[in-house]
């Protein structure tokens, strides 16, 4: 019983010192975006708040466009929600409920692209986009954005409409209706929480991509906001840091916020998809 | 039924315009540019047969980035398999199921690369870094340093930024599989006499191999060609010390606009990619 008792206190320390060391590093970048100017370089790193000060909210939102960039994002991730609904839940009805020949391949093609290497993609995009005059352009980003979310959120939508009885699509069939009308009618309201994490998923993506927005959003008023947050970082000699954790900090509220909505389903979709895929 | 099967494409005609215009075409023209040289800059375009491999294999800026990832890679995740296997282990437990926890364990990979960037860079910043006022206090340093920018730490310090970052990923799966393990058979092993330990090494983690191995696959080839963190936090520096192969094609493209040359570095790249995913195939099957 003794033993039992050690084993629960290793195991609630192990889990407060990870937890620990997984929070840290973020607590420490809001807590910097609130230290005033003089007490952010102490010799000494700190542990807790000296004196709160809204300063550098005030002024990356003043002295930077860091508005533009986050509209940027913000218009960018809500395309590629869009397309990635409408494209995934035609491509996963089609994959769960039709026969045809090529499905195999299909199948085949979705790991595949899931596992692609971005970087491998990113010169010949940047002169297919620059050849279409779609650098620097909404439509260019969300197209490539896509294709980085589209493989898992077909995947994961497939799931979900294999789990609905193929018996409703066929009664509806009998009925005399098409198959838009069921897949918009009967299956997509029950597979409402499938499309809500992969809406989740992709706006989560898309809001963070950073490789190919540095290359395709180049212009100061089309940058997303991770660029220009990289773009504070690397490419300016004196790092105004106050200003650019502040600006972390609002980059990293979305994704942290939407993802507790969806964290359930997407973790079901996650470990389907790997099992059996 | 065969009206049925024009349906079926036509709803997968979206997707499949999307992959071969994004995906397949980017990639046969990568495969043709790889045998030419063009020059963004120059506005060069000529071919020149397998010349851009020729000076790859020669290159000894290559060779470095190949070893470069492949310990960035097996580094990364040796550690990534440990922290998940550990992390599920401690959410598989009574106390561990509380939400908190697993929401904090996702928490790393849900967040935007620069922002995980910008957060390690201050830790390991020299002058008020956590990272480095530890290190100095507790003796291992004489001087307060950031391993970020010293040519023998560099690549450690990012691979540490790596294992942060992804390994929720691997631990979610590690967890759902344990979570599958029926009790029945641990209880078995419980009554038999087998302490907790044991049956953690002879009954719960034999059972996850299959699971692991997949994992594996998948993550190796993620982690191979992972190119944010790395460029992020060093831009591969100091003199190219964590400069992997997804920097050096990166660098070659935009930073001096070879894109042929660049391309030929990223089909290598595939080619070792190829090679490593038929070597883990055979291992995994193998095991079955």
């Amino acid at each position: 019983m003794k033993n039992n008792n050690n084993t629960k206190i290793a195991i609630a320390i192990g889990l407060i010192f990870m937890s620990v060391i997984l929070v840290f590093p973020i607590y420490n970048i809001i807590l910097i975006s609130f230290t005033p100017y003089e007490q952010i370089f102490s010799d000494i790193p700190r542990l807790f708040l000296p004196k709160l000060t809204f300063r550098w909210y005030k002024e990356v939102f003043v002295t930077t466009p860091i508005i533009r960039n986050i509209i940027n994002s913000f218009i960018v991730a809500t395309g590629v929600v869009i397309v990635n609904i409408i494209v995934a839940t035609l491509g996963g009805y089609s994959l769960s409920r039709f026969k045809y020949t090529g499905k195999r391949f299909f199948s085949t093609m979705i790991i595949f692209t899931y596992l692609f290497p971005p970087i491998l993609l990113v010169l010949s995009l940047f002169m297919i986009i620059n050849s279409l005059g779609l650098t620097n352009t909404y439509a260019g980003i969300i197209c490539v954005h896509i294709t980085g979310t589209l493989p898992f959120s077909i995947w994961l939508l497939r799931g979900f409409f294999n789990s609905i009885p193929k018996e409703l699509d066929e009664s509806a069939l009998i009925d005399g209706a098409s198959r838009l009308t069921i897949l918009l009618k009967v299956i997509v309201p029950i597979a409402l929480p499938g499309i809500a994490a992969i809406a989740a998923f992709s706006f989560i993506m898309s809001w963070n991509e950073y490789l190919f927005s540095s290359v395709l959003m180049a212009t100061p008023t089309m940058k997303t906001l991770p660029v220009k947050i990289a773009e504070f970082i690397v490419e300016t000699s004196e790092i105004r840091w106050g200003t650019v954790m502040a600006a972390a900090t609002i980059a990293l509220i979305p994704a942290t916020v939407f993802f507790q909505f969806i964290q359930k389903a997407f973790i079901e979709g996650l470990t389907t998809g790997a099992v059996k895929g | 039924m065969k009206r049925e099967a024009k349906i079926g494409y036509l709803f997968f005609l979206p997707t499949l315009f999307i992959f071969t215009v994004l995906i397949v075409y980017p990639l046969i023209d990568v495969v043709w540019l790889s045998f030419r040289n063009v020059n963004w800059f120059t506005m060069k375009n000529e071919f020149i047969g397998i010349r851009n491999f020729v000076k790859i294999l020669s290159d000894p800026i290559f060779w470095n980035a190949t070893k470069k990832t492949f310990v960035w890679t097996i580094f990364s995740l040796i550690g990534q398999l440990i922290i998940a296997t550990v992390a599920a282990l401690l959410l598989n437990t009574e106390f561990g199921s509380k939400r908190i926890f697993r929401s904090i364990f996702l928490f790393p990979w849900v967040l935007p690369t620069v922002v995980t960037a910008l957060a390690w860079r201050c830790m390991y910043h020299e002058f008020w870094g956590h990272i480095s006022y530890v290190l100095y206090y507790l003796g291992i340093t004489a001087n307060r340093i950031n391993l970020l920018s010293l040519t023998s730490t560099s690549l450690s310090a990012t691979i540490v930024v790596n294992i942060w970052r992804g390994f929720p990923l691997m631990m979610v799966i590690i967890l759902a599989a344990l979570q599958g393990i029926p009790k029945e058979i641990k209880e078995a092993a419980k009554i038999d006499g087998a302490s907790s330990f044991k049956i953690l090494i002879y009954i719960v983690l034999p059972m996850l191999r299959q699971i692991i191995g997949m994992l594996v696959l998948f993550r190796t080839i993620w982690i191979f060609y992972f190119f944010d963190i790395v460029w992020l936090l060093t831009r591969g520096g100091p003199s190219s010390s964590s400069e992997t192969l997804p920097l050096l094609i990166f660098l070659k493209c935009f930073g001096s606009y070879e894109f042929g040359y660049a391309a030929a570095l990223a089909i290598v790249m595939l080619f070792i990619l190829t090679v490593i995913v038929i070597f883990c195939q055979i291992l995994l099957g193998d095991e079955e």
